[in-house]
């Protein structure tokens, strides 16, 4: 799709500021793997509402504005105080910070003890040991294919790698917490994360967007994650943007025979927020479980899209996404799932259900099964809906108030989801999100 | 403690209710019976407030209350209780956490402080007790999953924490068994007192064979035709309801 030249000329500059101030660097080859994305996002452009992925999102907002890159000037003069209401509470665990999309160490604890768990980040393994970082690329693939994951490629320059050797168990969930803060002009971050789980290992990441400041930004982060034969990745995602803020999320997730894969996106924040999950399911054995909380309210726009490749027999995958729209909020799920010829035996199952509290809430859900395979069980339900009128009256015969009867069922809704997280201090800041939503304390739950 | 006079109801333009009067004191049991579409239920709905009726005449006192000026919430804080001929099912919302946030919405509105966990918990047991109810279904959801017999036996619990001045049975008896009919009858006659006050509605008479009514009333085409002592249920359950038409 052809992009107006103005409106990626500011990326043309960007990129520019990025090769100068790279000086003898732009020589590395990691610099080639940047100028081939940088070619394809000029080629390609932005996506329009005409491309069918993109039918129900209007991104001119974001594609109009232009965006500095983040620069790393002022980390240091932020403490930890500052920052605690982001992380979970009396987090024993490892703990990367960014902030505005650069890392600051000295907010950071890497430094596990464990043998076989290796965390670093993108710029210093630029730094000392480029080739071992290009060849865990080599393994990873590029993904252009997603104008927005090769923007990221583009510009790449720092983020988490995590790699666990084979039969390794972190004995720790890992946190990335993606801070981004108000600029004088609206900046462009490009997080990207690797994450590595050999046969046989098994790790729990967490992934937050957040903000400090309310401001525009926009924040387009990509995380890759392979996972090998027999190994088991939890991977929980907290997007809580600023309300100014642009997000588009990128996951990709290979997974080979055996292994398990279990995503719970959460998205709450952002004035357009989009998230995608790519699952390759390269293996027999393979199980995917798909969850998703997404709650608009204002003017946001939250999209979710996932895509599901049932490439080998015997696989499972599960989807559920729970979606609650107030005010003049707009949602969009677009969830495909594709079962290759190969894939008998593929059991795969989707639901996404959609509560709209307001007249002028919209949903635009989108579930799409391509199945090639004669021997698979697949379905799929949506429902978009108001609260249930008798259950509100039910509770309301018992004293509790109109308000609350709705807090409670909203609530009840969102659970659904949130139960699944399995840690306490990760499901406790999420549900001080859903309540701070609802204007309720923690007393409502406890 | 309830008086109600002339009342008239209305469901999408179809009057139910034409005329209803009837007088409650603490203390008493008051049966209402009738055959199907007499309005036995669209009665008790009216009295708990649902709001897809529309009261077309007449007037309700509750204690010192103009019931009808109340909000659902309202009159259950004031004492009215309802249990449902058919409880809803409510999905990821437990039972105890639903109770306790009903103890404390009623306690607030008395002026009184909210009771903590420990404390709410000792209540449960209490009144689990005296309904036989099965602890396991105190984490479960509302509803969900449940019985017949286990749904009706749980309206039956929640009228035990919450204590209400005045319940309303709707054919409670409905789906249940004889033995859980037992035992919720006797859960309401051990929660009986001279404070607080019953309406019955049924169909059969078999529920007040263990519930001994003061009052029956036979409600017939939206009005109450006739009113008597527990022997008119009897009567009813020799003759039908043909003979008072």
């Amino acid at each position: 799709m052809q992009t107006d030249k103005t409106i990626l000329q500011s990326y043309i500059n960007n990129f520019q500021f990025l090769e100068r101030g790279l000086k003898k660097q732009s020589n590395d080859p990691i610099h080639d793997l940047r100028k081939t994305a940088f070619n394809h996002l000029l080629e390609k452009g932005f996506p329009t509402k005409r491309e069918e992925e993109w039918r129900f999102t209007d991104i001119s907002p974001i594609i109009q504005e232009s965006f500095i890159l983040a620069e790393e000037n002022n980390i240091k003069e932020f403490k930890q105080s500052d920052i605690i209401q982001l992380m979970f509470k009396d987090w024993a665990g490892p703990l990367l910070v960014f902030i505005n999309g650069n890392y600051a160490e000295h907010l950071s604890d890497i430094n596990t003890a464990q043998a076989g768990l290796t965390i670093d980040t993108m710029l210093s393994l630029l730094k000392k040991d480029q080739k071992s970082l290009l060849d865990t690329f080599t393994e990873f693939k590029t993904y252009n294919e997603n104008v927005f994951s090769a923007l990221n490629t583009a510009f790449i320059k720092d983020g988490s790698i995590i790699k666990l050797e084979k039969n390794v168990i972190a004995d720790k969930p890992i946190h990335l917490l993606y801070i981004s803060t108000k600029q004088e002009k609206p900046q462009l971050i490009n997080p990207r994360n690797l994450i590595y789980l050999s046969d046989n290992s098994q790790a729990v990441i967490i992934e937050s967007h957040v903000n400090l400041t309310d401001g525009q930004y926009f924040n387009n982060p990509v995380t890759e994650i392979r996972i090998a034969e027999n190994a088991r990745c939890n991977h929980i995602r907290i997007q809580d943007e600023s309300s100014e803020a642009f997000h588009i999320g990128s996951i990709f997730v290979d997974q080979k025979q055996n292994s398990h894969y279990f995503s719970t996106s959460l998205m709450f924040g952002g004035k357009i927020a989009r998230n995608n999950i790519y699952t390759n399911l390269d293996g027999e054995g393979i199980e995917t479980i798909l969850n998703g909380l997404y709650m608009g309210h204002d003017d946001q726009l939250i999209d979710n899209h996932t895509f599901i490749n049932h490439a080998k027999p015997h696989c499972e995958s599960h989807e559920l996404y729970q979606g609650i729209l107030t005010d003049n909020a707009k949602g969009v799920f677009s969830g495909k799932i594709m079962v290759r010829p190969d894939a008998q035996k593929t059991d795969a199952k989707q639901s996404n259900n959609c509560l709209l509290l307001s007249n002028e809430a919209r949903i635009n859900s989108k579930p799409q099964l391509e199945i090639y395979a004669d021997d698979v069980r697949c379905t799929h339900g949506a429902t978009v809906g108001q609260l249930n009128q008798d259950a509100i009256f039910y509770l309301r015969s018992r004293g509790i108030t109109w308000q609350r009867a709705k807090n409670i069922l909203t609530y009840a809704f969102a659970e659904q989801v949130v139960e699944g997280i399995g840690i306490d201090s990760v499901r406790d800041y999420v549900n001080d999100i859903i309540l701070s939503r609802l204007k309720e304390d923690m007393n409502f739950i406890k | 403690m309830l008086e109600i006079k002339n009342l008239h109801a209305a469901i999408e333009g179809n009057e139910i209710l034409k005329g209803i009067n009837l007088k409650i004191n603490a203390g008493e049991i008051h049966a209402i019976m009738g055959p199907n579409g007499s309005g036995k239920s669209t009665l008790a709905n009216v009295l708990a407030g649902r709001e897809e009726y529309e009261i077309t005449g007449g007037s309700v006192r509750f204690k010192d209350n103009d019931l009808l000026e109340l909000n659902p919430e309202d009159r259950a804080r004031e004492g009215l209780f309802l249990a449902f001929q058919y409880p809803v099912e409510i999905p990821g919302v437990s039972n105890s956490y639903f109770l306790k946030t009903a103890y404390n919405e009623k306690r607030k509105y008395q002026g009184m402080e909210e009771i903590d966990a420990a404390d709410f918990l000792m209540l449960m047991k209490e009144k689990m007790k005296l309904i036989e109810m099965d602890q396991a279904l105190m984490n479960r959801p509302v509803n969900e999953g449940f019985s017949g017999g286990e749904k009706k036996r749980n309206e039956i619990f929640q009228m035990a924490v919450l204590e209400p001045k005045l319940a309303i049975l709707d054919e409670t008896d409905s789906g249940l068994d004889i033995d859980a009919l037992k035992i919720v009858a006797n859960g309401v006659n051990k929660l009986r007192s001279k404070d607080n006050a019953y309406i019955v509605v049924t169909h059969y008479q078999r529920l007040l064979a263990y519930i001994i009514p003061d009052f029956v009333h036979v409600l017939y085409k939206g009005k109450i035709v006739k009113s008597g002592g527990k022997e008119l249920a009897l009567d009813l359950e020799k003759k039908g309801y043909d003979w008072l038409k």
